[in-house]
């Protein structure tokens, strides 16, 4: 069924394959899909944990080493621009909490080793955007250049306010209140977010495992792109995996799911994860967890889009009607995140005003 | 097998079907195209270089082809894909040989970062590789074809790649891209040389490719070690003039003109550090590449 053609890249990153049992063409259709889904560098690492970098072919090894020095810039980047943001933050008395790639590299979870990010997202109380992103104007984060809508799309409905690019380092940062928009129909409530997080290392949060977990599928699957598919459900089955060598509640996680009003998305990552990378989940939790929604589409029309967007924009594995799988789950992404009468408003004015509104600055 | 083993018909039907696998330096690219510009290019620039069409590990898989799309019943535009993303603009067909080298270059220098990668030229001769680090305009692939031209061997004209590993030099003998009024240049002073098509209208000006002697190619497995660090200035109409230049402002130069030397931090750190340290460092002014050349004899002699 799924992606026979990625189940060695899909076996190698989880371990069911060992790196001795690849033949070269093999090797050669691995590298050409990692590279395209960003998996490169965390391969080189999961294979070195479990000892088969040895096993690699000379001619296949420096993609892998390659990508690994890639992936130390981002850890290095990332670790000396958090030590930035702790005196912003600790001046304003904020805890600096990370999400996503970040969370999962500086928290050193072991799935994440290699993992690169373009930008830091981070998750701060809604009542302190304002005063967290003065502060860190002063050194040097500007709000990239978007249109007055583009402004007042993300202020009110978005779960996170524009992007900050520093002037001179060019570095980004999201910064997030909460982990869904607030137009959209599930409502998460933001402060729950709070309660369970963890210190890392001075100073610096992230999550509790079980909200990371949550946040992993909320991002994956009711977003409007799906061009880090892979790589995000590879982060869900890694955490997942994580969680599992030590004592895990599976009936927690589906009661904060519960809570958190995000067992959609939950269902989805837990379904897909299993089928793409035979992740230790229990039948048991994919059904029950099915059974607490109606999805408006059955399972077998989501796995066929499903399907399609997960797998890497590789020419190895394009299915028919993949790019129509993309623009469909697109439609249902702004669906999901916005009430029916925004969102005509907003694809109108994407279609129709933005446009002109370039054109106008350009010239 | 080298690219000459086929005749130029065969050499564009295995580039159309199955895609050619081909030897470039310590890599291999699978180029698959259907346009005879690249054909040609191919077979011109390339016949020394070996092909494997029954290799199963390729580095790089490259398509250049054809844009699709009614625009191309005007201006026919061609793209290069590498892994099927499209990392350039589309370039007008003429333009496809250079397509196919930046291209490849890319390929290398996005990609290679188990090299420090500098924009920079490298020649070898009596076991002395000479780096010549320069923005363009000042006349290094000049100076690097002139070399050439004179028996040194060529390393590479345009990515010189240092082993982040003992700092040796790799070889990259690709095809020497030349420049505008550098292509006469080099026309007459090595009037046996092979051009390829000459480009016309590029963001460069006008670029034609110069093929490297067959023994560099043969020799691209063999490293080099730096000896000496040369900033070429070319100065119409100025009489020869080496400077000696410190180590300090050899190494900064070098970062300055280093694609990967942040990305790849102390890495890049220890391997510029011992290539330096070991290498002299000189600024050499000149109008007469006979002269230039006969100045670079005696400083590897």
């Amino acid at each position: 069924m799924i992606a026979n053609k990625f189940k060695v890249l899909c076996g190698l990153l989880t371990g069911d394959c060992a790196a001795k049992d690849v033949s070269l063409a093999q090797w050669n259709l691995v590298i050409q899909q990692g590279r395209s889904t960003h998996v490169l560098s965390m391969l080189y690492y999961r294979l070195e944990q479990r000892e088969q970098l040895i096993d690699v072919p000379k001619a296949v090894m420096w993609h892998l080493e390659a990508a690994s020095i890639v992936s130390e810039k981002y850890l290095r980047d990332t670790r000396s621009e958090i030590k930035r943001f702790l005196p912003v933050f600790a001046s304003l008395g904020l805890k600096l909490t990370l999400l996503k790639g970040a969370a999962y590299v500086i928290s050193d979870k072991p799935c994440a080793k290699g993992r690169t990010f373009s930008d830091i997202d981070l998750l701060v109380p809604k009542e302190n955007i304002d005063r967290l992103e003065a502060a860190l104007q002063w050194h040097g984060w500007a709000s990239s250049n978007q249109s007055a809508y583009d402004q007042r799309y993300y202020r009110d409905w978005m779960h996170e306010i524009p992007p900050l690019v520093h002037v001179k380092r060019h570095t980004v940062i999201d910064i997030h209140h909460t982990i869904l928009p607030l137009t959209a129909s599930l409502k998460p409530v933001a402060s729950n977010l709070f309660t369970g997080s963890q210190e890392v290392e001075d100073g610096v949060w992230t999550l509790s495992d079980i909200d990371m977990l949550l946040h992993s599928a909320t991002h994956l699957f009711m977003d409007t792109e799906f061009d880090h598919a892979f790589r995000d459900l590879l982060d869900f089955d890694g955490l997942i995996r994580d969680v599992l060598t030590r004592e895990f509640d599976w009936q927690a996680l589906l009661a904060r799911g519960r809570e958190m009003d995000l067992i959609q998305p939950l269902y989805y990552a837990l379904r897909y994860s299993r089928r793409m990378f035979n992740t230790p989940i229990p039948l048991g939790i994919v059904t029950s967890c099915e059974q607490e929604w109606t999805p408006v589409l059955t399972a077998g029309v989501m796995d066929v889009l499903f399907d399609r967007v997960i797998m890497p924009p590789h020419n190895s594995a394009r299915l028919v009607g993949t790019a129509l799988a993309r623009k469909l789950l697109f439609i249902r992404g702004h669906y999901l995140r916005m009430p029916f009468g925004l969102l005509i408003r907003h694809l109108f004015h994407k279609a129709f005003i933005s446009p002109n509104e370039k054109e106008s600055t350009a010239t | 097998m080298i690219v000459s083993d086929f005749s130029v018909d065969e050499c564009a039907d295995q580039l159309a079907c199955d895609g050619l696998r081909l030897n470039v330096g310590p890599f291999w690219c699978h180029i698959r195209s259907s346009l005879p510009l690249v054909a040609s290019h191919i077979y011109q620039l390339y016949p020394d270089s070996i092909i494997d069409q029954d290799r199963a590990f390729v580095d790089f898989p490259i398509q250049i082809s054809r844009k699709s799309g009614a625009r191309g019943w005007i201006k026919p535009l061609v793209e290069f894909t590498f892994n099927g993303n499209v990392p350039f603009t589309p370039l007008s067909l003429n333009q496809s040989p250079a397509l196919t080298e930046w291209g490849i270059n890319w390929c290398v220098s996005a990609h290679a970062h188990q090299y420090l990668i500098l924009h920079a030229a490298a020649v070898e001769k009596n076991n002395k590789a000479i780096i010549m680090p320069a923005p363009s305009g000042s006349g290094k692939s000049t100076l690097c074809t002139a070399l050439v031209a004179r028996g040194w061997r060529l390393l590479s004209d345009e990515l010189t790649m240092i082993s982040i590993k003992d700092s040796m030099l790799q070889p990259l003998p690709k095809p020497m891209s030349l420049k505008n009024e550098s292509i006469q240049v080099i026309q007459e002073f090595w009037p046996e040389s092979v051009f390829g098509h000459v480009c016309t209208d590029t963001l460069k000006g006008s670029v034609a490719h110069v093929k490297p002697p067959a023994e560099s190619v043969q020799r691209s497995s063999e490293e080099a070690k730096a000896a000496i660090v040369l900033f070429p200035q070319y100065q119409a109409g100025s009489s020869l003039q080496l400077k000696s230049k410190e180590k300090a402002y050899a190494y900064m130069s070098l970062v300055e003109n280093a694609f990967n030397y942040h990305l790849l931090g102390s890495h890049a750190f220890h391997a510029l550090s011992n290539l330096v340290q070991d290498a002299d460092a000189y600024e050499l002014a000149y109008s007469d590449l006979n002269d230039a050349i006969s100045q670079l004899e005696l400083l590897v002699s």
